[in-house]
């Protein structure tokens, strides 16, 4: 299991995590904050691609500073994933089951039964340079679980796919997550809706709020009110949207209180800003 | 499947490094197909020509290939997924430098089995030592050599962008071709200091101007190698630092490693400014710079004013570390043994260290080009003298050395000019009494000389010089002489050209129980140096080649400062026209020409020719020829 205390990793005068600390169990966790948050820093600092000087990284209660044998029991795809477009679909995941250290007589199935789950089997003699994007992102996906880790981390997973292919993620999520730590970091709140246990957000470094994604949504509850322009009162409100009927401009807006309009039930995604605007 | 066979198959189909590594696979086809063309196939002495070129070929290709190949991680977007796993992305990029040396393995192997197959097989040429040296040559030039690009550009692909990194290899592939020769001497005529440029960007190995000694072999010289040794350090300290800036789990064993590579890089380095002969130096041959020395410094040759007795060397005892440049100690006894001051001649490239007495008492000397004075102080019968130094002509390397008798390597008696000021040519310092030699010869190579070695390392014998080759020889016996040839010669493929020489010399009298050996000696350096090609030095021959022995044998029985004579004779019998030019040339005593063309003109021609013949074959009349002249015109 993993664990993570009081990390802080600056960069320099900047503080990029502040003494975040979190205890994660075998679920779905959703990473989410602003950009420059501290996501992907805090997402390297548990694979070791940071040195973390300050706080410490538990797996199953052991430091993994100085033992990356923990990264065998990982799948991680990053933000920025390729592969190499000359080789084959099957000989791209054969090098990288070579590397993740599976054993040699075993890669032929865990390279068939990835395909599988991420429905690429069909493309395995293709070459890399011939898939699409989505399909380049699929079989990051399939790379993750070639050894059968038992924590997977997500960066920025559906950045840049098609809704398509971000349901068809979403489902991979859902079938890939029995007895497994799943950390995803992602902008995108339908996927946090759609497959999530947890949530945890960052903000500035700092870890601002964890729970349910149904918590995250109760956090805007009496806070989200619809009005049209004219009656608005106040300017410490938050514009959600903007919308324009027949000359009328009608204002979904965060508020502490009422500034005009009526209260609407919250989504998630007014859960997320209420949290990061603080409000 | 296995990483190294996913990555060669990753390699081949980026069409481009395909290409250009066929070309490369191609290359060794290529140049046998060139050597047939151009000089047969049995012909040895243009192998060191194409090795240089194909290896020069091999590391401009491998610099680019291996950044392409080892960029293409970063430039898939692999990295960091990869970094993500246990051994990191250098564990995968420690097997792609795997692969492009497994790649220089695989040419090297294709030339080694082309050079064995063909000097084996064709030219029955099977010594141990030869094929050893063709295999440490080959593996030098295609496998170390690449390997040091290979891991330049590993260490450049991780903190090099592209456009960086192509210029410096482009400057480095333009340093290491022979453009740096002209570009060394703009540099250092500009900034008004040498610049090592050719010394430091040794991967092209030839000069263009130049050919290495015959009885090297194979070209591995070591100078080259200390320096591609002090690349090859240094490109791992440069890969050691870029991948601990890369890999924050490495930066210790980096540091490690950088520093082991650094204090290595110093101490080869260091190794490296010791002094040494340079047989491949820019100039027209390695003679060029005896030539210099005396025309930019004449007085290196004028014997020093103070007024010596005659005396002679009865004993020489020479301890001589012959390895990368010369280093002697010469235990000289003298006869007579009373005189105040002797003086001697030994060759100004070698700096003298100490004189002593045979007790270790110092004796004040002095050096004066040339020469040596020393004041017998101590009334010694006898001298120790210590002295090194390295000479490109007359040369001690690992490999091979080459130490002529005439050449003062060690302290002659007397003070002889070894540069004949007017004629502008060397002159063979030729000796006529016998000394007892014991030379104890340190040297990494097959030694042959004119004495006897009485043990290993140890050449005794009562001679007027003392000679020595060293290199990749061979011994031919022929009718009771022994002929002594570098396996890189053409004799090699004409043994009858060999025996049909020596059984010339034989029937224009040479004694073969006087002459017991014929050393060949390195042609090309001594181009211009000896007027005679072959040299007679009493108990064996010097020759550079065995073309024309008729009339090269002939001339080697006269003393040296004669030739100029015997050829005007010779000429005056066989072209009368050039005779005349060469007499109307130069109308004074000069000109030995002139001379004869006046003495035939006031004597006739018969008796100036058979006095001629007279003075040029008595070895005991040393007149000058002006001398000889103006006795036999007031002969009755």
């Amino acid at each position: 299991m993993l664990s993570i205390q009081n990390i802080t990793k600056t960069f320099g005068k900047r503080t990029a995590l502040s003494q975040v600390s979190f205890a994660f169990d075998k679920k779905v966790y959703g990473l989410v904050g602003a950009n420059g948050a501290g996501k992907t820093t805090l997402l390297r600092c548990i694979l070791q691609l940071y040195r973390v000087k300050d706080g410490e990284v538990l797996w199953n209660g052991k430091s993994v500073a100085r033992d990356r044998s923990f990264l065998n029991q990982v799948g991680y795809l990053p933000q920025q994933f390729g592969l190499y477009k000359e080789l084959r679909v099957r000989e791209a995941l054969a090098l990288l089951a070579n590397e993740k250290g599976v054993p040699k007589q075993d890669t032929d199935e865990r390279i068939a039964a990835c395909l599988a789950l991420v429905h690429l089997s069909d493309r395995a003699d293709s070459k890399v340079g011939e898939l699409s994007g989505g399909m380049v992102r699929r079989l990051g996906i399939a790379q993750t679980l070639l050894n059968e880790p038992q924590l997977l981390i997500f960066d920025e997973p559906t950045a840049g796919l098609d809704p398509e292919e971000r349901v068809r993620f979403q489902n991979i999520i859902t079938n890939i997550k029995k007895d497994r730590t799943v950390i995803l970091s992602t902008h995108i709140v339908a996927d946090i809706q759609a497959v999530c246990d947890e949530v945890l957000m960052l903000g500035e470094g700092k870890l601002l709020f964890h729970g349910t994604v149904r918590d995250m949504t109760e956090q805007a509850r009496g806070k989200v009110f619809l009005a049209k322009q004219a009656d608005m009162t106040g300017s410490d409100v938050f514009i959600v949207k903007t919308e324009e009927k027949d000359g009328e401009v009608t204002l979904r807006y965060l508020a502490p209180e009422n500034r005009g309009g009526s209260p609407c039930e919250p989504t998630t995604e007014d859960g997320y800003l209420c949290i990061q605007k603080q409000i | 499947m296995s990483t190294g066979k996913i990555l060669f198959r990753l390699y081949r189909r980026s069409k481009w490094m395909l290409g250009i590594t066929v070309l490369l696979f191609l290359l060794p086809v290529g140049t046998i197909i060139f050597h047939i063309i151009t000089a047969g196939l049995r012909d040895l002495s243009l192998i060191p020509t194409t090795v240089s070129i194909c290896s020069y070929l091999q590391i401009a290709a491998m610099l680019f290939l291996s950044y392409e190949f080892f960029g293409k991680t970063d430039a898939a977007g692999l990295t960091e997924c990869l970094n993500g796993t246990k051994g990191g992305a250098l564990r995968l990029f420690r097997r792609q430098i795997g692969c492009m040396l497994a790649l220089n393995g695989l040419l090297s192997v294709i030339y080694l089995c082309i050079y064995l197959g063909v000097c084996a097989f064709l030219m029955h040429l099977t010594q141990p030592a030869w094929l050893w040296n063709l295999t440490g040559s080959i593996l030098f030039f295609f496998f170390l050599c690449p390997m040091t690009a290979v891991l330049l550009s590993a260490a450049a692909s991780l903190c090099l962008k592209r456009l960086s990194a192509y210029l410096c290899f482009t400057l480095f592939v333009i340093l290491n071709s022979p453009i740096k020769y002209s570009l060394e001497k703009r540099l250092s005529f500009r900034l008004s200091y040498p610049v090592p440029l050719s010394f430091l960007f040794a991967f092209y190995p030839q000069n263009l101007n130049s050919e290495p000694p015959a009885q090297d072999g194979f070209m591995l010289p070591e100078t080259q190698i200390l320096v591609v040794g002090c690349w090859l350090l240094f490109a791992l300290l440069f890969l050691a630092f870029a991948i601990g800036l890369r890999d924050i789990h490495q930066r210790r064993r980096s540091i490690s490693i950088a520093a082991i590579c650094a204090v290595l890089l110093v101490g080869v380095t260091g190794y490296n400014t010791l002094p040494y002969s340079d047989t491949n130096a820019d100039c027209q041959n390695s003679a060029d710079k005896i030539y210099l020395d005396y025309w930019e410094t004449p007085e290196l040759a004028v014997a020093p004013t103070t007024p010596i007795e005659a005396f002679h060397i009865t004993s020489c005892i020479l301890n001589l570390n012959a390895k990368r440049y010369l280093q002697g100690e010469a235990v000289l006894t003298v006869e007579p043994d009373n005189l105040t001051v002797y003086g001697f001649t030994l060759h100004h490239d070698y700096t003298v260290q100490a004189v002593t007495d045979k007790n270790g008492h110092p004796m004040p000397f002095l050096r004066q080009g040339d020469f040596l004075t020393v004041e017998n102080t101590a009334a010694a019968d006898g001298f120790v003298i210590t002295y090194s130094g390295a000479n490109n002509t007359f040369y001690t390397k690992r490999r091979s050395l080459f130490l002529p008798g005439y050449f003062p390597y060690y302290p002659m008696a007397g003070y002889q000019s070894f540069f004949n000021e007017k004629e502008k040519q060397l002159a063979p310092c030729v000796q006529t009494e016998q000394i007892a030699f014991t030379v104890h010869l340190s040297s990494s190579c097959e030694v042959y000389s004119n004495l006897s070695e009485t043990a290993p390392g140890v050449y005794e014998g009562m001679a007027s010089a003392a000679s020595f080759l060293g290199g990749k020889l061979a011994v031919r016996s022929i009718d009771g002489i022994e002929l002594v040839y570098p396996y890189l010669s053409a004799f090699v493929q004409s043994p009858e050209r060999a025996e049909n020489a020596v059984k010339t010399m034989i029937s224009l009298g040479l004694d073969r129980d006087t002459c017991e050996r014929i050393l060949l000696t390195p042609g090309h350096l001594l181009r211009g140096i000896q007027p005679q090609s072959i040299l007679n030095l009493g108990d064996h021959l010097l020759t550079s080649d065995l073309n024309d022995v008729e009339n090269d044998y002939q001339k080697s029985k006269i003393l040296p400062y004669k030739v100029s004579l015997y050829e005007s004779c010779y000429i005056y019998r066989t072209s009368p026209n050039t005779f005349e030019s060469m007499a109307s040339f130069a109308e004074d005593d000069s000109n030995a020409a002139y001379l004869l063309k006046i003495a035939i003109q006031e004597k006739g021609e018969s008796a100036a020719l058979a006095a001629c013949e007279t003075f040029l074959y008595n070895r005991e009349d040393t007149r000058t020829i002006q001398a000889f002249f103006a006795d036999f015109m007031r002969e009755g």
